[in-house]
């Protein structure tokens, strides 16, 4: 049947475990392969700078922290069932070990499918754990229901829905005047989206 | 450009603004002929409703000329009239293929947060607040249109303005509410508030069969253009409505009520002062008193039609009365896109002419003053008009405003 609500399997990585769930109106091959041309997850994920694939199953992994500092790491494809899962985990001995899984699983009668991720990451401390703490921002489980609301959007209508950018009247305070850098704000990566990236 | 911006509680400006861009491959920029004050924008101008930030362009009933338009739009091109949905949507999510188009799961840009509140991002609304998207509003000289190659209606060149202007908002609003009323035949339906959408809700109920329409106001000029469709009035203010309803049908009470009034209602009576008190100091955000009537005076198993836009909280609603009377509740925001083809043509075949509702016309530029007037219903004020093509000037597209950046769609080949 659907498997709707098996139990993740579980790497144990010690830490933290946060899981999300989104219904897309996509069949689950459409949705595994965008997902599996892991290229495409810097659209989707917030603050996620680049993921290059190494290999066919090694990738690495670059998300922006404050200041534009940087930091990387490689994971490993440790399942892949096409059109129904994938799950991945970080090589050797990183600074911040992670695991995850995401499914796909088609709802009955035309209802699209339904995707769930769940992630497992161990929060270092020091330098790395600033940026891991501000990448993930202050609730994990948020970040996960925000990167699943830009896939949906993505993949039901080719787009993500963006109102910065837009024309607005005169105010010293807002923070959203257009086209103004500042810190890498989800609001910013949103533009980001709209406007493509600026090579740094 | 020039835009109506909002900085607070009654207080609009005209100011100039930055022209809009394409920003997505879905866009098109429209170039506004005519735009119009809705009674939901009061809403905003009272500071009642939430999430505004000072100078947001307002706005959300609009209709022009298509100038520009992102790749991915096949369907529209420069030079083409529309008439564009007040409500954004993207025609493909769940919602949206279940025709709940004012549900959209993603045109909200701002998804997170409307779900915070709501349990689910509800649709993006044209210069609606940033619960609603934050999308830039139509009552300026450019706009851009998200998702445009599934929104605007496509409307003929030769028919004027104001007769195809109020299929953005108002008039498939009056269309829905009339059909949650669930019309059969010999049916009496009483409609609380006779503003714009209230004139044309009693119209359509009269075009969906109702045997009698009782209109509800205290705006003698109001009721005067209720009466001339056909319906019966009541002025609240020197008439008691239960008691004039139950007369009227013999007891029986209406077999559906409409609200067209919504979080503002005036209201009479002492619990209407509690709710004013709470809302003027943030305990309540919406002042439910005709709700709490139409509940009252509905007959037993009858329809209760909401179009008056609520935003929040009510206190003492009579959940005990409206479950012994066993009533059904049908609301919503309105779901524009579904009536795009059934309502132009009943406009082309002069089935119904939402000009009617139009009293005021003025140029864009005399926006604050529109707005005042018609908060105080001074002149009993029903509809206003902005028309943008007094202002003298003509508005330049940015010259990369044509130019859709680069993005995603290869996700979605």
């Amino acid at each position: 049947m659907y498997e709707l609500d098996a139990p993740f399997d579980r790497y144990h990585v010690s830490g933290v475990h946060v899981t999300g769930a989104m219904a897309v109106m996509r069949d689950p091959m459409s949705l595994y392969l965008a997902w599996r041309d892991l290229t495409n997850l810097d659209r989707i994920i917030e603050r996620l700078e680049s993921v290059e694939e190494i290999s066919s199953t090694r990738s690495k992994w670059t998300v922006l922290g404050p200041a534009n500092s940087r930091y990387t790491w490689e994971a490993d494809l440790i399942m892949d069932e096409p059109g129904r899962r994938l799950s991945w985990k970080t090589v050797g001995d990183p600074d911040v070990a992670s695991a995850g899984t995401i499914l796909f699983r088609e709802l009955p009668a035309d209802r699209g499918t339904l995707v769930r991720v769940s992630l497992e990451y161990a929060p270092p401390g020091g330098t790395v754990g600033d940026v891991v703490a501000r990448w993930f921002g202050s609730d994990p489980a948020m970040f996960i229901r925000g990167a699943l609301h830009r896939f949906r959007q993505v993949m039901e209508t080719g787009e993500v829905a963006i109102s910065k950018g837009q024309p607005v009247g005169k105010n010293m305070l807002r923070s959203d005047r257009p086209f103004e850098s500042d810190a890498r704000s989800s609001d910013a990566f949103v533009r980001d989206i709209a406007f493509g990236k600026e090579t740094t | 450009m020039r835009a109506v911006t909002w900085h607070g509680k009654r207080d609009v400006r005209v100011e100039d603004v930055p022209s809009p861009q394409i920003l997505n491959p879905r866009d098109a920029i429209v170039r506004v002929s005519s735009t119009a004050i809705c009674g939901s924008d009061l809403h905003l101008y009272n500071g009642v409703f939430p999430a505004m930030k000072s100078g947001d362009v307002l706005g959300h009933e609009f209709m022009g000329e298509v100038v520009a338009v992102g790749s991915a739009v096949t369907n529209l091109r420069e030079g083409d009239r529309v008439v564009v949905p007040c409500v954004v949507a993207c025609g493909s999510c769940f919602f949206c293929t279940g025709k709940l188009f004012s549900c959209c799961d993603n045109s909200n840009p701002n998804q997170l947060e409307s779900e915070k509140l709501m349990g689910s991002p509800t649709a993006g609304m044209f210069g609606y607040s940033h619960l609603a998207g934050g999308y830039a509003g139509g009552q300026a000289e450019l706009v851009r249109v998200p998702f445009a190659d599934f929104g605007p209606i496509k409307v003929p060149q030769d028919i004027p303005d104001d007769q195809l202007l109020l299929l953005s908002d108002i008039l498939p609003t009056a269309w829905m509410g009339a059909e949650n009323c669930h019309v059969r035949r010999g049916d009496t339906v009483a409609v609380w508030g006779c503003g714009p959408v209230g004139q044309l809700a009693i119209r359509c109920l009269f075009l969906q069969g109702a045997e009698r329409v009782i209109a509800i106001d205290n705006v003698p000029a109001r009721l005067v253009l209720a009466a001339a469709a056909g319906a019966e009035a009541i002025n609240f203010e020197t008439q008691d409505v239960p008691d004039l309803l139950y007369e009227w049908t013999g007891g029986r009470g209406p077999d559906a009520c409409l609200d067209a009034v919504g979080m503002e209602a005036h209201g009479t009576g002492a619990l209407n002062v509690v709710d004013r008190v709470k809302q003027a100091v943030g305990m309540e955000s919406d002042r439910p008193s005709v709700l709490r009537e139409m509940i009252r005076c509905s007959r037993k198993g009858g329809n209760i039609s909401i179009l008056g836009v609520y935003a929040g909280n009510v206190d003492a609603f009579p959940m005990g009365v409206a479950f012994s009377k066993g009533l059904t509740f049908r609301m919503s925001q309105v779901h524009v896109h579904r009536y795009k083809t059934l309502l132009l043509d009943l406009v082309l075949e002069g089935k119904i002419d939402p000009s009617i509702v139009i009293s005021h016309r003025y140029g864009l530029d005399e926006a604050a003053d529109a707005y005042r007037m018609l908060n105080d219903k001074a002149d009993s004020c029903t509809k206003i008009v902005l028309s943008a093509r007094k202002l003298a000037r003509s508005p330049e597209l940015p010259p990369d405003a044509r130019t859709v950046p680069d993005f995603a769609s290869s996700l979605v080949a």
